[in-house]
């Protein structure tokens, strides 16, 4: 049975669908400003260092994906603070996070008693694995970034394009720097179900940078990395259903070739769609 | 004897153990233009950023003419030049403020925006890359973007110092011709040029010393463009 028939049938993969739909609107905005502010190495680190707080939740009995969001938000506040105030250590110390987050995931899902967790799922995605209650969180998720970015479009461009000349004009750069990062926290939890931590920064940065090769607004880069993202996903998951790969795997090699071929196709054209 | 609306009292300034600024004493009245010249290092782009609040004395104290309304020309270099923002979106960001919610400007927003780029000729580049603009071009969309919410006080941090020297002529110009309405403190690497367009200049090399344009005779001036180093020793006494 090919894929599309297959998705006529199967529930499973509409749910994985519905959810790449999600990922993808999330993953549109959140990806433009983590380009624009070149901030792949953080939104790194929050992904990697959430690990730990599935960990937690999971020995201490909560639900991972709470364990996620509440790490994702706690660690996109503390690097917000450490962006204002140990600049010249600020690498450092998103690689300890990242690092010794990931490390204690690792530590409390090997303490927990009973079955053994999946700890690839979390770390690689299960995106048919998606179940309907799964894809309400994803829905309240992405409509949550969507609102954010609107309400503060204009500011969180005046913030990433030149931040003292905000804080001048009496915005507070480093509080809206903080609701951008958490933005992308909400972000990296929603991708999290569709590609796995590991991969969440290839969706953050590879089709945002596609999409700026072609347009020149934050607004259009924005959509059409939504755009990009959900056709990764699609092609990706027919992909790995066809040839019975790994899934996020499989849609993290789509957008890489794509973003190869954007560069390519940018550098002989010139700017295509100015 | 017009209005004072900056004033610096023994001001020093250090960043850690260097000491950038040492007693400083700085007087600027309404409807200067003002340029503040020095050595690389000497504390000039200091002295704007304490102007502006962004820094604090770490001795001495500075006044401003209450509720002054400042707008600032950084140096450019530091802007990503593949950040996609058109000339326009950068020219309105000069009207960003903190309750400044949703992508919706206002049409007076608008209007003032078109007006200020028309002023300053950039209005047909509107809605270009700003980050492929050439650098005299870059530097009128951001004297532009700091005009726009129409300052009593404009500060230009080398607004020259990446363009062309006949570029150079055209941006001291424009800013005589915004000087009518708004004073204007500048730092600037070349007292040679900008003494034809200035009323005071401020030497810099962390002591301040400064002067009436008036006061520096045209042989001064000639003698500056032969060796500058020498006549800035010598007028200012650093």
């Amino acid at each position: 049975m090919n894929f599309f028939n297959a998705l006529m049938s199967y529930s499973f993969l509409q749910y994985a669908v519905t959810a790449s739909l999600l990922a993808a609107v999330s993953c549109g905005i959140s990806g433009t400003y983590v380009y624009i502010n070149r901030i792949t190495f953080i939104a790194g680190g929050i992904a990697h260092a959430v690990l730990g707080g599935v960990g937690a939740a999971v020995y201490l009995g909560f639900s991972p994906f709470t364990g996620a969001l509440v790490t994702a938000l706690a660690f996109a506040v503390i690097l917000g603070i450490i962006k204002f105030k140990a600049s010249a250590h600020e690498d450092t110390i998103i690689g300890a996070l990242w690092a010794c987050g990931m490390s204690a995931g690792i530590i409390f899902i090997y303490l927990t008693p009973g079955y053994a967790v999946n700890l690839n799922s979390y770390l690689f995605g299960n995106i048919l694995l998606v179940s309907k209650d799964d894809l309400t969180m994803l829905a309240i998720l992405a409509s949550a970034v969507l609102v954010i970015s609107a309400v503060f479009h204009r500011q969180f461009a005046a913030v990433s394009f030149d931040e003292e000349f905000a804080r001048l004009r009496g915005v507070k750069s480093q509080i809206i720097y903080i609701i951008l990062l958490a933005m992308i926290a909400l972000t990296v939890v929603v991708l999290m179900k569709v590609v796995g931590l590991i991969l969440v920064i290839a969706f953050l940065s590879l089709p945002s940078a596609a999409s700026a090769v072609f347009f020149r607004k934050i607004s259009s880069i924005s959509a059409f990395s939504m755009l990009l993202s959900f056709i990764f996903s699609i092609a990706g998951l027919a992909f790995s259903y066809k040839y019975d790969l790994p899934t996020g795997a499989s849609i993290t090699l789509v957008a890489g070739a794509f973003y190869i071929i954007s560069i390519i196709a940018g550098r002989y054209h010139g700017k295509i769609l100015k | 004897m017009s209005e004072e609306i900056v004033k610096f009292e023994h001001v020093s300034f250090s960043y850690g153990r260097n000491e950038v600024l040492k007693d400083v004493d700085m007087s600027i009245k309404k409807g200067d233009f003002f340029a503040i010249i020095g050595p690389n290092g000497g504390g000039k782009t200091t002295i704007l950023r304490l102007i502006l609040g962004l820094e604090r004395p770490s001795k001495g104290s500075i006044y401003t003419k209450g509720a002054l309304k400042t707008g600032y020309v950084p140096q450019f270099s530091h802007h990503d030049r593949q950040f996609p923002l058109q000339v326009m979106d950068v020219v309105l960001q000069g009207l960003i403020a903190p309750d400044s919610f949703f992508p919706f400007y206002k049409k007076e927003q608008i209007d003032r925006t078109m007006t200020v780029m028309e002023k300053l000729g950039i209005e047909k580049r509107a809605h270009d890359r700003f980050g492929e603009l050439s650098g005299g071009l870059k530097q009128r969309t951001l004297i532009a973007r700091a005009i726009v919410s129409e300052p009593e006080l404009l500060l230009l941090d080398e607004p020259v110092a990446s363009v062309d020297s006949s570029i150079e002529k055209d941006i001291y110009e424009m800013l005589v011709e915004l000087n009518k309405s708004m004073t204007i403190v500048m730092v600037s690497h070349d007292l040679g040029f900008v003494s034809d367009y200035v009323n005071m200049v401020g030497c810099v090399n962390r002591t301040f010393v400064s002067h009436h344009t008036h006061d520096i005779s045209h042989s001064d001036i000639d003698a500056m463009y032969k060796s500058k180093g020498v006549m800035i020793n010598h007028k200012c006494g650093i």
